[in-house]
């Protein structure tokens, strides 16, 4: 019996996005598994975690805490750069790019100043965090709404308001005092150690439920990026869908941001990547960028706790170099 | 006022406080229709096809669309009807022709819900019948021009609208493209489609349209049949430019020559 063309190539790209999906999640696991035993036999680990007698309270208390956040911020971070590269038609568009870290770092910095954590210890940061993030999206909201939510005015705006906070978070680092600033310093290359664990629970379902909303826009992320007026003539109404979406990823990213602070590069990268890979159609790459995403922090984090061994590198700087190198390479095969 | 009209526009105006790009159109168009819009550049042609799409509301006036005010439709189900082509479109990722043009699917497909099969097979129709059999799996940015203007005809198609709104379709294919593309539109027309289509190429509105609309800054300047419109008195007054009009020997329909300003000394 004679194939017909289409037959054999709908074939083709759908086993190619099986072995896709089933070679991130197997990674994936491996990365989980290494994340949780680093240091010691994995198979030890393995079966304290089955066993309820007991597990290892480092596993427990440490390392499972830790990967959990790892899993879902670079799961986020990577969904939420597919949904700023489509909207903005922008393949080089990243979580950060509308000025989220520039007003998050803002409100870190401000708590550092006023030494906030006397008053509300460990909740500091993600809340200074999280308010100042979401006080930048407020700012572009009613900016971007003046110009119906236009890509490239949206791009200056998130340019105009990372520019105006990181000149004021300068020049309040000029004037605090120096042990602080090397926290915040931390803090801001990115670090998934410091989120306290009491919190961890918390932030799980504000991570997970909008990932499952936003992983539900695939098809309309493909025609937003065809521009709005063509995106208007195959019904949609782009700037309600804009808002919806910019709404959604602002949180998600600012919710990351306040979690672990500026991971950079997994949203740009991952989704990138993933694109020559399994193509460009969005409803597949949403899934496909959730768990490259995944893959790739929990990986960093395993590298940046290795990597200086006692000495633990701040995640952000792990991400920037691998996901710069492994871009480059990328970028570099194309012909 | 007739009711059976498709479309039907009264006094409608648009443009800026100090500059009117439409002013004041009368329009009915009837179901079946192939409608050609000309014009000099400026003379208001996209700004009619965008309010005929709905995707411009004049200031002043009203456009009724199969009865009911364009307003009033969610854009979701006009897009089931009109299918709209802009000028240029240019798209930042590598799609392959399949998933482009599935997206026309969309106003049909559920909320929530992925493309099915009853969408693809709708697809792979549409390419079939417009023998893009040798397009499947190649991905957008490695098509030529003519071969993109045909995918982007085809995610139109995939619509299934009623109506087909095109913004100079042909303008940067070559000859045969142009034919090409026009026949395809042609033979659609002959199915049942209404087009209306913004041309430059006046000669190629001449053989393929049956009714051509001449608009002159904002204004209809004429409207009816080639043979009155694309006359040398119309298109002189409205392009401000020398021209012969002659019969076209196969088709019988008017043919456009423009005279060159050097040969008008010396006659």
């Amino acid at each position: 019996m004679s194939e017909e063309p289409h037959t054999r190539h709908e074939r083709h790209v759908k086993h190619s996005r099986i072995f896709v999906c089933v070679l991130l999640t197997v990674l994936l696991i491996i990365a989980i598994l290494f994340s949780l035993s680093y240091g010691k036999n994995v198979v030890d680990v393995m079966k304290s975690l089955w066993t309820d007698s007991g597990i290892d309270p480092v596993v427990r208390k440490v390392r499972l805490p830790r990967t959990l956040l790892a899993f879902f911020v670079g799961g986020s971070l990577g969904i939420c750069g597919v949904i700023l590269q489509s909207i903005l038609r922008n393949p080089l568009a990243e979580p950060y790019t509308l000025g989220l870290s520039g007003g998050a770092t803002f409100g870190v910095t401000l708590s550092a100043l006023i030494g906030l954590e006397r008053y509300c210890s460990f909740y500091a940061n993600p809340l200074m965090g999280f308010a100042g993030a979401m006080a930048s999206v407020m700012v572009i909201y009613l900016l971007a709404r003046k110009r119906f939510f236009h890509p490239n005015s949206m791009i200056l705006f998130g340019i105009v308001v990372s520019l105006v906070f990181s000149a004021v978070v300068f020049f309040l680092f000029s004037i605090l005092d120096p042990d602080r600033m090397q926290i915040t310093l931390m803090w801001l290359m990115g670090d998934l150690s410091s989120l306290d664990i009491n919190l961890i629970p918390a932030y799980i379902p504000l991570f997970l439920i909008p990932a499952i909303i936003m992983l539900l826009f695939g098809k309309e992320l493909d025609i937003l990026s065809l521009g709005s007026e063509k995106a208007q003539y195959l019904g949609i109404n782009p700037p309600r869908m804009y808002k919806t979406l910019f709404l959604l990823s602002s949180i998600v990213t600012g919710l990351c941001v306040s979690a672990s602070g500026v991971i950079g590069f997994v949203g740009l990268v991952v989704p990138h990547i993933l694109r020559t890979i399994t193509g460009a159609s969005h409803s597949f790459l949403l899934l496909s960028s959730y768990l490259g995403g995944a893959f790739f922090l929990i990986t960093s984090d395993i590298i940046a706790r290795y990597l200086l061994y006692p000495v633990e590198l701040p995640v952000g700087v792990v991400t920037a170099m691998l996901g710069g190198l492994t871009f480059l390479t990328v970028i570099l095969r194309r012909p | 006022m007739s009711t059976d009209s498709l479309y039907s526009l009264r006094h409608v105006s648009y443009g800026y406080t100090h500059h009117e790009v439409l002013k004041e159109i009368d329009l009915d168009i009837h179901e079946g229709e192939l409608i050609g819009i000309i014009g000099p550049n400026g003379a208001g042609k996209t700004t009619l096809l965008r309010v005929l799409s709905g995707y411009l509301t004049p200031q002043h006036g009203h456009v009724r669309f199969m009865g009911t005010d364009m307003g009033e439709y969610d854009r979701r189900i006009l897009a089931r009807y009109i299918a709209t082509l802009p000028h240029s479109l240019d798209i930042p990722f590598s799609y392959t022709v399949e998933e482009f043009i599935v997206m026309g699917r969309y106003p049909h497909a559920g909320r929530l819900s992925i493309y099915g099969d009853h969408d693809r097979e709708f697809v792979h129709d549409i390419m079939n019948i417009m023998h893009m059999e040798s397009l499947y799996g190649r991905k957008i940015d490695t098509l030529s021009e003519g071969e993109k203007q045909k995918v982007f005809l085809a995610q139109c198609l995939a619509q299934d609208p009623k109506v087909l709104l095109l913004d100079e379709p042909v303008s940067h294919l070559d000859i045969r493209y142009q034919m090409l593309t026009l026949e395809i539109l042609q033979h659609l027309h002959s199915e049942g489609l209404t087009i209306l289509m913004v041309l430059h190429d006046l000669n190629l509105a001449s053989e393929f349209c049956s009714r051509i609309i001449l608009l002159s800054e904002g204004r209809i300047h004429t409207d009816g049949p080639p043979s009155t419109t694309l006359t040398y008195q119309n298109i002189e007054k409205v392009y401000n430019t020398v021209v012969l009009v002659r019969e076209n020997p196969f088709s019988g329909k008017p043919f456009v020559i423009p005279v060159s300003k050097k040969y008008l000394d010396t006659s």
